[in-house]
């Protein structure tokens, strides 16, 4: 019995679904996707953004405005509107046009996006995302869609802005065959405005800072009422024996202000891995000069100049024909 | 011919003394607006160029170049209107990292110190294989892979592949299979497809590799399964 219902399995399952090779329809291409601006309350404003069909083959696609939201572990995440009830949600001031569209191979479409921000309007920033997306193909066994979501970061004016924030958890990550020794630092913005956090760690025994770690945000912000973790490897020398340390946290914002701080004591029960200081070697320094290909007109006058010259040599000419005709009469 | 001589001499210094000094404009420059094209957007393999960079300010008197901090924006021609104004043509690299550049214009006489930027605007490309057949699945784990790429001219960007349910599911009765359908990067560390998992790539590399399994099991009802994974990069 067992058998045939291996076998059943075996021919049934999917058996609808053979498909020929894969076929590239990504290729789905945006410009302008991303809106950072300041807004006044009762403004209203539209932002373009391109879209454009790169692959060889035509696509389907729907724009829709979901809330912007942050997982621990997620750079971001969309929310559906059922998800999105913070306070600094804009998905509601927010309206994208068209909403649906199919594009052939090198097609382009300009999607407008219009916000309208409502009067009265509190402090603080505000987010949403445009999610642009191909529509999948039905009756595929693994379908793929490809989509960019487009952050939406507005910042109300008039109001001073709020980056409070508490390190809520440091926790250390043990050092592996593969990867040295760390620290996982759980930030919470219980502020009003968003901010890409600079983390630095350092490790101590005592007083004694024995090894170092930084996590230096590239563009991800953490937005308030949300937390993350961020996880940085320990650099000093060697290696590290079992006991009980203690860390330095200190987190800034982009423009190097203090955030908030904190310290507290860790444990590694075996000798840890660190990350060896290394530096880098045979690194020119990047040549940053613009080379000026043709050059235009220029407005210095050696019109004048030449004029002038040639004006005076004639005078010249003129004075000597005039005394030589003078001194031979 | 000695009074002659002194005669054309003096000619000739009252006649460059009345004429006006082609170098009397002794001011720095200064760069005080753009206008008509202030940004462009770079092609990801060849150069671009932008024409009707219109730069405005005063001392624009024997100038000398056009410059732009950073990399991949140049200056592929100029033309100096009138004193208060540059017409430009900036040539973006292929692939020009998003981002603004300060212009600065240097005559004889200085180089502007004003804070005028030219913008290279941001493109994002994602570009994913629209199916992955698993042909058959048979009870046991069923496999396979395929690459997707980003091209994009940023240099903080993120993409998540993950499903709603992370479950395949029957077309005709939407029942899902008993086991998630999984994920990787690497081939090796396989994770639920579901949206409280899935596969993140940041920043590199630019290809995305994709690997998938699933397993069937004997209790699996026969049939055809679908599911659909979303790539969702953002910059």
């Amino acid at each position: 019995m067992k058998k045939l219902a291996v076998i059943g399995v075996f021919l049934t399952v999917c058996l609808a679904l053979i498909q020929a090779s894969p076929v590239l329809a990504g290729g789905l291409s945006v410009s302008g996707g991303k809106i950072e601006v300041s807004v006044n309350p009762g403004s209203s404003l539209t932002h373009i953004i391109n879209v454009e069909n790169t692959s060889d083959t035509a696509m389907n696609i729907a724009v829709n405005v979901e809330g912007y939201g942050e997982t621990d572990s997620n750079d971001f995440v969309a929310l559906a509107a059922a998800d999105d009830t913070g306070p600094y949600s804009a998905r509601s001031w927010l309206a994208a046009s068209p909403s649906s569209f199919s594009l052939a191979t090198g097609g382009t479409q300009a999607v407008t996006v219009t916000i309208n921000v409502p009067v009265g309007t509190g402090s603080g920033g505000r987010y949403a995302i445009v999610m642009i997306q191909t529509v999948p193909d039905s009756g595929q066994q693994v379908a793929t869609v490809s989509a960019v979501a487009a952050r939406v970061l507005l910042t109300v004016t008039g109001y001073s802005t709020d980056t409070s924030s508490q390190i809520t958890a440091i926790d250390p990550v043990a050092s592996t065959s593969d990867n040295p020794a760390g620290i996982m630092v759980t930030l919470t913005n219980n502020g009003n405005y968003n901010y890409n956090p600079q983390i630095q760690t350092t490790l101590k025994n005592g007083d004694k800072a024995i090894a170092t770690g930084a996590f230096m945000n590239p563009g991800w912000p953490i937005l308030p009422g949300y937390s993350r973790q961020y996880q940085m490897t320990f650099t000093g020398q060697g290696t590290i024996p079992a006991g009980k340390y203690q860390v330095d946290v200190t987190v800034k914002d982009d423009a190097g202000n203090v955030i908030t701080s904190a310290t507290a004591p860790v444990q590694f029960t075996s000798t840890q891995v660190l990350q060896t200081t290394t530096t880098a070697s045979g690194a020119a320094p990047v040549a940053s000069t613009i080379t000026v290909v043709e050059k235009g007109g220029s407005t210095i006058n050696w019109t004048i100049i030449v004029v002038a010259v040639i004006g005076g040599v004639i005078v010249i000419v003129l004075l000597v024909l005039v005394l030589q005709k003078r001194k031979t009469s | 011919m000695k009074r002659a001589a002194i005669a054309a001499v003096m000619a000739v210094i009252l006649v460059l003394i009345t004429l006006p000094s082609p170098v009397l404009a002794t001011d720095p420059p200064t760069l005080t607006g753009i206008s008509g094209s202030t940004g462009g957007m770079p092609n990801p393999t060849t150069t671009q160029d932008v024409p009707g960079v219109i730069l405005t300010g005063t001392n624009f008197i024997d100038v000398n170049s056009i410059n732009l901090d950073g990399s991949g924006v140049t200056v592929f021609s100029f033309h100096v209107d009138n004193s208060t104004q540059i017409t430009a043509t900036f040539r973006l690299a292929a692939g020009a990292a998003a981002g603004t550049r300060k212009i600065s214009v240097t005559t004889t006489f200085g180089t502007t110190t004003e804070n005028v930027q030219f913008t290279v605007n941001a493109y994002f490309t994602i570009n994913i294989p629209a199916t992955l057949n698993l042909i058959v699945m048979a009870v046991g784990i069923s496999t396979g892979n395929t690459n997707g790429s980003v091209s994009t001219n940023v240099a903080s960007w993120s993409v998540t592949a993950k499903d709603d349910t992370g479950y395949m599911k029957n077309i005709s009765s939407n029942a899902p299979l008993n086991n998630k359908f999984e994920i990787s990067k690497d081939n090796n560390n396989f994770v639920d497809s579901d949206s409280g998992h899935g596969i993140e790539y940041d920043g590199n590399p630019a290809t995305l590799p994709f690997y998938v399994s699933q397993q069937v099991t004997v209790d699996d009802a026969p049939g055809a399964y679908t599911i659909t994974i979303t790539f969702t990069g953002s910059y």
